[in-house]
């Protein structure tokens, strides 16, 4: 998804007006000159400018251009991902790391159009060997489940 | 003396040894995976270094680096997608020599010049950072400013196409740097309430994020076709007689990537351009460029891994990174606790030579490594993306978590990889709102304790003779695209 330069120059002024806006917010130091909002408010000038001068540098273009895959089925594959992550976040506490990842795996992988027996296997042999590196050598807390449980 | 034998004792330990046969293993993987680069393997190692001691962390990521970087020529010569943006200087080259019948000796070539490229960015890693770390312990909060700025700049303008795009870049990266509390004042900002953002928003999955996910969404976008790449003959035959004809080349490649490396946001991709454009200019035979002529190969390659190796001087010495892979390495100095600048050589002098060693070791690993990986290029080119990306998914997931333990990670990642995304989508370079990340907390610590310093006095920042030269190199870096649009108005 492609955006003109005035479009990007647009909401740069509009991020630098944002971040000047949150500065007020910062509580001055007594006795000091030079408080939390002076470096942000240098970066929104800065980004102000910036967006200034790319406004004045874009050429007559469309303000937005949506790529040809973007209206095939590739973009529906290419937002399972980010969804696929989401889905992560919000199941891995009830079902498990091994679990969701391994549901995660083998759904992308069949999303691109992978052999379901190989993606099974890639799915539940790269979600142990994660579950291995991870929880049991390094002892992170990852998400506990019922095949966690099993293996415990 | 005894400082090198403790290093030397530090490396030379079975995990530290066992650690960067596995980093390289892995780096040459990644690299020989077209769509997979050398940042994003640093990228997506960085939550298992986070477990391991400083050496064999560091080590890790040296020798995956070195070998990504040369791997990534597998997919350039066999099948002209550049596995890395350094190799894409003289993909054209070792493509028309592979489809001429001689894959071995295009990937021989660049194997050998990266080795020795990299060993000569050692070497120059080992002069001049200890040199230069002497000299840097009398800098104060202005040279530093001056340092980061310098950094920054040159990352932002000179490395990227579109100068105003990598400024915006970077200052998205220097606001990002700004949230949470304020070390000099002690003030949350833009945290939104949240009480995750407190601490800032955390560099690895946000890195993990900008650097793995647009690679996977890009190549889940735009599949390749099916992929048949050519037989490969026997590496090594002639190649010694090969590199001894381009010593020229090898020898100025070396020094020109190294040289490059060693300056601050410049790195690998610059370097290699750099060195193919002055290899054409000084050749006898300008015309067979982009032909399958070998003189690019070799002086590209070797200034590649040069860079790589160099680019760890300011990184060491003055915590200014030299380019992406090296912004990563600072992060994980400080999350090891060490802090990158003149004082890590005088403080754990052993520990920069551990370091030096291990690039060593990493380069010389080239050689049989690089052989294993030419022999199996043929295998790694034909797996099907529909099973590795799914795992790349997985693990730039499992490695945001395991930074804080909490999911939260892996929403920063996921935000930091849709909004990289957006940047790759519209030709805004990622690599300067990285190093916006990295380096913004030095740069306004520096600058404001600067300001408080002289009590808002700006002549402080050019009132001592090193500041002052660092001043006008950055006003001259900044100058420069002006002047080259003034340049090409007129022309």
């Amino acid at each position: 998804m492609q955006f003109s330069n005035r479009f990007i120059g647009i909401v740069a002024l509009i991020g630098a007006a944002a971040i000047f806006y949150g500065t007020f917010g910062f509580r001055a130091v007594p006795g000091q000159q030079f408080g939390s909002g002076f470096f942000p408010r240098i970066t929104a000038g800065c980004l102000a400018l910036t967006g200034c001068a790319m406004i004045l540098s874009s050429g007559p273009s469309p303000w937005m251009t949506v790529p040809e895959w973007m209206r095939t089925a590739q973009a529906f594959k290419a937002a399972a991902l980010p969804l696929g992550g989401i889905a992560w976040v919000l199941v891995a506490p009830f079902l498990g790391f091994i679990l969701t990842t391994a549901l995660l795996i083998l759904t992308l992988v069949m999303l691109m159009r992978g052999r379901f027996l190989f993606g099974l296997g890639v799915a539940v042999g790269l979600s142990l060997l994660l579950h291995v590196v991870f929880s049991v050598l390094l002892r992170i807390p990852l998400p506990f489940g019922v095949v966690e449980g099993w293996l415990v | 003396m005894s400082v090198l034998t403790d290093a030397l004792t530090l490396v030379f330990q079975p995990d530290v040894l066992i650690t960067v046969i596995l980093a390289s293993l892995l780096g040459l993987t990644i690299g020989a995976i077209p769509g997979l680069t050398a940042v994003m393997g640093v990228a997506l190692l960085i939550p298992i270094t986070f477990f391991m001691d400083p050496v064999p962390a560091i080590s890790a990521i040296a020798a995956l680096a070195a070998m990504a970087i040369f791997a990534g020529d597998i997919p350039g010569a066999l099948l002209r997608i550049p596995g890395t943006p350094a190799s894409a200087a003289y993909v054209q080259d070792a493509h028309v020599m592979a489809k001429e019948g001689c894959p071995e000796r295009a990937l021989g070539l660049s194997m050998g010049a990266a080795c020795f490229g990299g060993v000569v960015g050692v070497i120059l890693l080992m002069v001049a950072a200890p040199l230069l770390a002497r000299f840097a312990t009398n800098f104060s909060s202005v040279e530093y400013f001056w340092l980061a700025l310098l950094g920054l700049s040159c990352a932002a303008i000179i490395s990227t196409g579109a100068p105003l795009k990598g400024i915006l870049s970077l200052l998205f990266g220097l606001w990002v740097a700004s949230i949470g509390i304020d070390e000099v004042a002690g003030q949350p900002r833009f945290t939104f309430g949240s009480t995750e953002l407190m601490g800032g928003v955390s560099f690895i999955p946000a890195m993990i994020g900008m650097f793995a996910i647009p690679e996977i969404l890009r190549n889940v976008a735009l599949p390749q076709g099916k992929i048949t790449p050519p037989r490969m003959g026997p590496v090594f035959q002639g190649l010694g007689a090969n590199l001894r004809r381009r010593r020229t080349n090898l020898l100025r490649g070396s020094l020109a990537g190294s040289m490059i490396g060693a300056l601050p946001g410049a790195g690998a991709d610059i370097a290699a351009w750099v060195a193919y454009a002055v290899a054409k200019r000084r050749s006898k035979t300008p015309e067979k460029f982009g032909h399958g002529h070998d003189e690019g190969i070799v002086e590209a390659g070797a200034a590649n891994n040069g860079a790589l190796s160099s680019a760890w001087v300011p990184t060491l010495v003055f915590g200014i990174p030299g380019d992406s892979i090296t912004a990563i390495v600072i992060g994980v100095l400080y999350l090891k606790g060490l802090e990158p600048g003149p004082i890590i050589f005088t403080k754990t002098p052993e520990l920069v030579y551990a370091i030096f060693i291990a690039f060593f070791l990493a380069n010389l690993l080239l050689i049989p490594f690089g052989w294993l990986i030419i022999r199996a290029a043929r295998h790694l080119l034909t797996m099907k993306p529909a099973y590795y990306l799914p795992v790349v998914f997985a693990c730039c997931i499992v490695g945001s978590f395991a930074i804080n333990n909490t999911a939260f990670g892996v929403v920063v990642m996921l935000v930091f990889g849709l909004i990289g995304w957006l940047f790759e989508e519209n030709g805004i370079p990622v690599a300067p709102a990285i190093l916006g990340i990295v380096l913004g907390g030095m740069l306004e610590f520096n600058f404001v304790t600067s300001m408080l310093k002289s009590d808002g006095n700006l002549m402080i920042f050019v009132s001592r003779p090193v500041a002052a030269a660092l001043a006008l190199t950055v006003l001259a870096v900044w100058a420069w695209p002006i002047v080259k649009h003034i340049r090409g108005g007129r022309a």
